[in-house]
């Protein structure tokens, strides 16, 4: 099932809110996750590289301290030096190393090669066996004696502590090889390693505070952006469905305050105006016929004629019940009986012509038009007899109905400053002499409108003379009180 | 929707896909950028290096940290030839840019023949890879390929060439002789060097 489908079978769409905050959410994760990790990554890499360079430039010292305690033959200074180095911090450790992996210092070996060298006694003999007392790493050590050889920094891990470690050569110079000789150029090897432990703990705290960061900041940026999306896309959004609910419901008073200049403004704007045309539509509907306001939106000027079914109601002693009765009573009961006949027209798809005083005059168009039009007028014979029995709404009144079926001319009557949409012709007159004729709760048809609905029950023929014509006029009384009647 | 009061269709969107555009164009340009292999150095020794006079007529089979025992022999440009005879013999020297001092190096018992390596020293102080004002490196001549150390191990040695040193005339008045053990007209040497 699709999902359109799925919205259809009722289930509730996805929220347009809830869309943006999941897109904003994801554009947020993908920048700024990707905008802390180069920042911890950079972090990482930046204290490496300060730890590095910090080494280097020790080992430069240590290298530059080594060299001028070795060439005035002052060995035991140095050793006295390395073992001061050593004792500065437990987290710093320096080591001399020749360049077969022994430690420096560490037997008699170098002095009696001196001492040999030089051909005489320079430096006393010195006990002891050489030994490794830190077996340097295999294969970066061979890197660093290599020639030409080079500093190696590398990273190591032991007994849950971490360290930052660098090879540092010492070369062979030509002012060495007066008591160390020519037959080699890299003379041995200092090792620095620093116990990063802490330090590494410090940017695993960093990198742990900057992704909390990360993500609380991912919150409230989402939670700004879905808000402020809220107040300017969904919110106006939502309005403007409200808005077009209250239409499809009939209203049409209703309006959106437009928020903004953009095109959701302009949105809010159109549908102002759209439902302000409605609304006057809707208005003038009261006062003019349907038939008329159709015709605004064409080119109503152009009359034609086609085959329509007349309505004409009235009320029987209208005249002396608006003399026994005091004014406002009059307007309003004649307002509700006009009323009532109107909803019941429309009711059967029928339009009010015109309200002439008392009479009501309605037109019936289409296929079943004269049925629709005889049943209009038992509902309103029913309903107005019915209030006359005993009901207050009408004040006893009562109403004769008229209707006649003929050829008219249907077109925009009157002037260029009033005009109504309204129909002319012999079918309008017989009407309206039929109406005339009929007494209180009679409803009286024309023949042609009783052969187009010759199922309805009927009385007659009849005969009866119409003024302005010279013939005899066949006529039927709808039996509204048979039982069978519409 | 082509209502008048509306923006013109697709301002904001056209907006986005053009900034968001650039920012690609940036991104991809930098990406280049920084990937993109360096440009390959020209050549720093010319071809006709081997036909340079000689500094010293000392048969340099001698070994030395470095070079070890290999039979070696040092010329220089005649650049660097006439920076010496205008200057002290005993003096302090400063080679100009453009001075070449470069070594060729046969194995021990192979003098005959293209030498088995070469050494060259190029002043020029302006070059990253530069130490002392030298850029230091090796010729392969089988090849031809040269490659410039950016180390510090070729002047750890060479600085000894600045005070006492066991070559040549050991330099007694430690004269700042620009990293260069056996310059051309040390005292007792040709100015005019040798074939």
């Amino acid at each position: 099932m699709g999902k359109r489908e799925r919205e259809a079978a009722g289930k509730r769409p996805a929220s347009l809110a809830g869309r943006i905050n999941r897109i904003v959410a994801a554009i947020l994760a993908v920048g700024l996750g990707a905008a802390a990790f180069v920042f911890a990554w950079s972090l990482v890499e930046a204290r490496r590289e300060t730890t590095r360079r910090s080494l280097e430039d020790q080992a430069d010292f240590l290298y530059a301290a080594i060299e001028n305690f070795m060439l005035p033959g002052e060995a035991p200074i140095a050793v006295a030096f390395f073992e001061d180095v050593r004792l500065l911090s437990p987290d710093y450790r320096v080591e001399l190393y020749r360049s077969d992996g022994r430690q420096a210092f560490s037997d008699g070996a170098t002095i009696a090669d001196v001492n040999a060298r030089l051909g005489r006694l320079r430096f006393a003999p010195r006990e002891g066996t050489s030994a490794v007392v830190v077996p340097p790493d295999g294969a970066r050590f061979a890197e660093a004696v290599a020639v030409p050889p080079s500093d190696v920094f590398f990273t190591e891990a032991a007994g849950g502590r971490s360290f930052y470690r660098i090879y540092r050569p010492l070369v062979n110079l030509p002012k060495c090889t007066g008591c160390h000789g020519a037959d080699h150029t890299i003379r041995g090897v200092i090792d620095l390693r620093a116990d990063v432990t802490e330090l590494a703990l410090l940017q695993n705290l960093t990198v742990a505070g900057t992704g909390g960061g990360f993500v609380l900041l991912v919150l409230l940026l989402a939670l700004l952006i879905g808000r402020f999306m809220r107040t300017v896309v969904v919110r106006p959004v939502r309005e403007i469905g409200a808005l077009c609910r209250q239409v499809t419901d009939g209203r049409f008073d209703g309006q959106v305050v437009p928020r903004s200049s953009d095109e959701i403004g302009v949105l809010a704007a159109t549908v102002n105006g759209m439902v302000k045309g409605l609304r006057e539509r809707a208005q003038l509907s009261k006062y003019v016929s349907s038939g008329t306001i159709d015709s605004l939106g064409s080119d109503g000027g152009r009359a034609e004629r086609d085959e329509r079914t007349l309505l004409f109601t009235d009320v029987r002693g209208f005249t002396a019940y608006t003399e026994r009765t005091e004014p406002e009573r009059v307007v309003e009961v004649l307002n509700r009986l006009l009323e009532r006949q109107s909803a019941i027209v429309h009711a059967h798809g029928g339009d009010v012509d015109k309200f002439v005083g008392d009479e009501v005059v309605a037109v019936f168009s289409g296929e079943d038009a004269a049925r629709r039009a005889l049943e209009s007028a038992a509902e309103i014979r029913r309903e107005v007899e019915g209030d006359s029995a005993g009901g207050a709404a009408f004040d006893g009144l009562r109403v004769g109905a008229g209707l006649a079926t003929g050829m008219v001319i249907h077109g925009m009557i009157g002037s260029e400053r009033r005009a109504d949409f309204t129909v002319i012709g012999d079918a309008v007159n017989v009407a309206s002499r039929l109406c005339a004729l009929a007494k209180g709760g009679e409803v009286i048809a024309c023949r042609a409108t009783h052969d187009a609905a010759p199922s309805l029950p009927f009385k007659g023929p009849f005969r009866a003379r119409l003024k302005g014509k010279e013939d005899w006029q066949v006529v039927y009384y709808l039996d509204v009180a048979a039982g069978s009647a519409p | 929707m082509s209502g008048p009061g509306f923006p013109a269709r697709g301002d904001l969107a056209a907006r986005a896909v053009g900034v968001l555009s650039f920012a690609a164009l940036l991104a991809a340009l930098s990406l280049t950028l920084s990937c993109g292999k360096a440009a390959p150095r020209p050549p720093l020794l010319p071809p006709d290096y081997a036909s340079w006079p000689r500094t010293t007529a000392v048969a340099l089979d001698y070994p030395i940290p470095g070079h070890m025992d290999d039979f070696r022999v040092i010329r220089a440009n005649a650049l660097a030839f006439r920076t010496v005879r205008r200057a002290d013999p005993a003096g302090d020297l400063d080679f100009p840019a453009g001075s070449i001092v470069v070594k060729q190096a046969w194995p021990r018992g192979a003098v005959e023949g293209a030498p088995g390596k070469v050494y060259f020293m190029v002043k020029s102080p302006a070059d990253p890879a530069a130490r002392g004002g030298w850029v230091w490196g090796t010729l392969d001549p089988a090849t031809g390929a040269e490659q410039v150390f950016e180390g510090a191990f070729c002047i750890t040695c060479h600085a000894n060439a600045n005070e006492k040193y066991p070559y040549a005339d050991g330099n007694p008045g430690e004269a700042f002789r620009d990293y260069v053990f056996f310059p051309p007209g040390l005292p007792g040497a040709d100015p005019e060097g040798y074939p």
